[in-house]
């Protein structure tokens, strides 16, 4: 199955971002979807321009925002395939908030971070998750805030699929959205990949020198409180993999009954009923 | 005093349950064969201040509340010294006597003095049940059935335990047995024995924009709680499970809108709703709409700004701001009902027009319409029709499909997400016709145009504004949104003191009827009304036409206009 339009692709050669599409291309294939089945939301970004080169339903729409529009797509449409995808700036600055509450309603979409630890496409700014210390365009003493956990706040606002794999692991990365884009209920995956262009500090080498898999240990992705603190874990050892999974009831099947999908719906309502109501 | 034509008012505390005794005395009136229009007054609390509800009630049509009031029922002493100044010369008054006097009441004053508490609590009722014991002596007053109240009780607190429900109608039944006891109804010049008539509905505006929006067929109703709105919200989601709909509640505005954005551009005709302060939340993604052609209804209900300023009072002073909200141009529909039947069909037409061009169509309402209440006749829902516009189904989908492909009208035929054999692209930046993102100098002046040509186009199909009154009077009103009956109204008065006028109402102000406002004021001497301090629409009508209105009565205290103070400045201008 063909996932790639025919447009020239502009990232920077190097991108992480030419492996997470390879991923999501991997995981659409193994998932036996089609083009037709999926629709992505996208915020402003480098990311962004995937809209023009990935063969899906693409939505590219305005900064932090991905997740109520995919929550609204989801509702329209349970049978359709909804992943919102954003940079560290989109889904942790900008929409923020909107993270907390999808985290706690549980819609059936798929949340990606691309977490690359910088605003890439606006040239250099400092982002929720760059380092402290780290000398950017806003920053030129060293950002003093440290940064904002998006697994632990994901846990703690009652995400039901929590995640991290790495742009350079791509069999990984493969692994890691098949089972995000097919479990059931809110997932939230944090995609670390380097910005070749603008972030010198967190490069390709600087990830793989850090990053282990769960996978390879003997963790167990279902207690809430140990993925709170292996969330925690970042530095020198960076855990990459399933952090915590459960099963919960998701908000369309709460506000709809089970297999109504509302653009289908025909829009003739007779009102005779609710209008006995007003005499 | 007008024996077909008075008003009643209800003051008292917040927590009084005020707002029910004032519906079911409307429902009483309206099923008696009554025309009722209600308006209501409170301030920005859950407990004390003071509400004053007031209900018209007539024979014959009436399109807005009036002044003086006729029939006070004062539940305290807030109540005697707040609302004596709209008191008419020879005005009834229920005084609890419990917790008022009458001293500072008018001397024409009629003082029917009950202990509305002691009563209540003297048959194991609680303190609040006061206003059903006023309830059931207005009801004696205005030789009415007690039934008819019973059964109006019963409906409204529906909600109550049985035993609640019993105790409210037993403390209305002594509140209706201790009047006729002590007071002579003959002494009461009106009544609301019943009268031959049609049936009839008794709605809110917020009422009638849900109404609308569920026949439009509606499904997908996004909104984060605001004054004035609120009633729409939880009409909507009480019925949203038994109509198979979807109420969301977001945590903002912004939530609000961009869900509704994204259920719309998967084919389902979705809405927003908020007031001035959460519309300027929406204002970014109201762009997106735009750019990205997707079909929105915006219900703004305005209020008196700026910033929190009176949450719970009227105003019209977003006109301006919803005309220009978002950055850089894009065509939006905005549409101003001048009243709940209105509200009803250009919520319907609301949807139409965002499908068929694509567009955001932004509603404009207000605290006084959303939330009065008016009788009025049956609606015949047989009557609405659906247009979706030029819509791609998944049976012609074709490989080659544009999601924004040029055409004369300027508008694209539109697939739903998820409903085409092919995928197709959306996006909120500039685009060539297949969506993928374009900046060359060719594709950009022919996206441009391409949006506003659909403004263009929908500017021949548009209705022309109505005109009330006489066609040959030398003077003219001007007004928009939901001052329409109130000046309606208020041609009544003149009319009947030999003043004729004519009235050009306004209820689409984008795209704005230029031929029709420049043609009105020919000939005529124009006073144009509005709820704002700097004079909107005569800003608008001078952008549009090049004409000044001389005359403008702005009123921006957040109480609407009352029909008997334009005549009087009608008067004063000839």
């Amino acid at each position: 199955m063909n996932f790639k339009t025919q447009n020239k692709i502009i990232w920077c050669p190097g991108c992480g971002n030419f492996g997470i599409m390879a991923g999501l291309e991997k995981a659409f294939e193994q998932l036996g979807l089609d083009p037709n089945q999926i629709m992505v939301a996208y915020g402003i970004g480098c990311h962004g321009h995937m809209a023009n080169y990935l063969r899906v339903y693409n939505f590219e729409t305005i900064h932090g925002r991905t997740l109520p529009v995919a929550t609204g797509a989801n509702l329209a449409n349970k049978k359709l395939k909804v992943i919102a995808i954003g940079g560290d700036g989109d889904q942790l600055g900008e929409g923020g908030n909107h993270l907390i509450h999808a985290s706690r309603r549980n819609p059936d979409i798929t949340c990606l971070i691309h977490n690359n630890q910088i605003y890439s496409l606006t040239v250099g700014q400092a982002s929720p998750t760059s380092e402290k210390g780290m000398k950017t365009k806003t920053t030129p003493q060293g950002v003093v805030d440290p940064q904002l956990n998006p697994l632990a706040l994901g846990i703690a606002a009652g995400a039901t699929f929590v995640a991290r794999s790495f742009s350079g692991d791509i069999p990984h990365l493969t692994d890691i959205l098949t089972r995000a884009i097919s479990h059931k209920g809110f997932s939230l995956v944090d995609i670390l990949q380097p910005c070749v262009s603008l972030n010198f500090t967190n490069t390709s080498a600087w990830y793989r020198e850090r990053i282990y898999k769960l996978a390879e240990t003997d963790y167990m992705p279902n207690d809430k409180n140990l993925a709170f603190q292996k969330a925690q874990e970042w530095g020198e050892k960076i855990p990459v993999g399933v952090f915590y999974q459960e099963k919960r009831l998701v908000l369309g099947d709460q506000l709809l009954d089970n297999e109504m999908v509302l653009a289908n719906q025909p829009l003739e309502t007779s009102i005779k009923d609710l209008l006995k109501e007003f005499l | 005093m007008k024996e077909n034509d008075f008003n009643i008012r209800i003051g008292g505390e917040a927590g009084y349950g005020i707002a029910s005794a004032g519906l079911i005395l409307a429902k009483i009136a309206l099923r008696s064969g009554y025309f009722v229009f209600d308006y209501s007054e409170y301030p920005s609390l859950i407990r004390g201040g003071h509400n004053i509800y007031t209900v018209r009630i007539s024979g014959q049509p009436v399109y807005s509340p009036s002044l003086p009031v006729d029939f006070l029922i004062a539940l305290n002493q807030d109540a005697v010294d707040f609302n004596k100044a709209q008191l008419s010369s020879r005005p009834f008054v229920i005084l609890n006597s419990d917790k008022a006097s009458g001293e500072k009441l008018p001397s024409g004053a009629k003082v029917l003095s009950i202990p509305l508490i002691k009563i209540a609590l003297d048959n194991n009722g609680k303190e609040v049940m006061m206003n059903n014991v006023a309830l059931g002596a207005i009801t004696f007053l205005l030789k009415v059935e007690f039934s008819v109240l019973e059964s109006a009780i019963k409906e409204i607190f529906s909600w109550a335990t049985l035993e609640i429900i019993d105790l409210n109608i037993k403390v209305a039944q002594k509140g209706f047995d201790y009047t006729k006891n002590n007071f002579a109804a003959e002494e009461i010049k009106f009544d609301l024995k019943k009268i031959k008539a049609k049936p009839r509905l008794l709605m809110t505006g917020n009422d009638a924009f849900s109404l609308g929006a569920i026949k439009a067929g509606c499904k997908f109703f996004a909104a984060y709680p605001m004054t004035p709105i609120n009633s729409l919200i939880t009409y909507f989601a009480s019925k949203a499970k038994e109509l198979g709909l979807v109420y969301f509640q977001p945590e903002d505005e912004i939530a609000a809108i961009n869900s509704a954005l994204g259920s719309a551009v998967c084919g389902v005709r979705s809405m927003t709703a908020s007031s001035g302060g959460g519309f300027c939340l929406m204002a970014e993604a109201l762009g997106m709409a735009g750019m990205a052609e997707i079909p929105l209804v915006v219900i703004e209900g305005q209020r008196s700004g700026p910033s929190s300023g009176m949450p719970t009072w009227t105003g019209q002073g977003d006109l301006k701001f919803v005309l220009h909200a978002s950055h850089d141009d894009f065509p939006r529909v905005v549409l101003a009902p001048g009243d709940a039947e209105e509200g009803f069909w250009l919520m319907i037409e609301a949807f139409n027009l965002a499908e068929k061009y694509q567009l955001p169509v932004i509603v404009l309402t207000d605290k006084y319409l959303a939330e009065s209440r008016q009788a009025i006749e049956l609606i015949d829902d047989s009557k609405a029709k659906i247009d979706r516009g030029k819509t791609v189904s998944s049976e012609d989908s074709f490989q080659d499909y544009r999601r924004y492909k040029f055409s004369q009208d300027g508008i694209s035929p539109r697939a739903f997400i998820g409903q085409t054999k092919e995928p197709f692209f959306t996006t909120s930046y500039e685009h060539n016709e297949a969506g993928f993102v374009a900046e060359d100098i060719e594709t950009r002046k022919a996206m441009v145009e391409k949006r506003m040509k659909k403004l263009e186009t929908l500017e021949q199909e548009m209705p022309k504004p109505s005109v009330y009154g006489s066609k040959e009077a030398k003077f003219g009103f001007i007004s928009w949104g939901s001052n329409k009956g109130i000046i309606l109204e208020a041609q009544k008065i003149l009319d009947g003191q030999g003043v004729k006028t004519n009235f050009l109402h306004l209820n689409f102000l984008n795209p704005f009827p230029s031929e029709s406002v420049a043609e009105f004021c020919q000939d005529k001497q124009i006073l144009l009304l509005e709820q704002n301090a700097s004079g909107q629409l005569a800003s608008l009508i001078r952008e549009k036409t090049g004409l000044k209105t001389e005359n403008q009565f702005l009123k921006y205290d957040g109480r609407p206009f009352y029909p008997g103070e334009i005549a009087d400045k009608v008067k004063q201008l000839l």
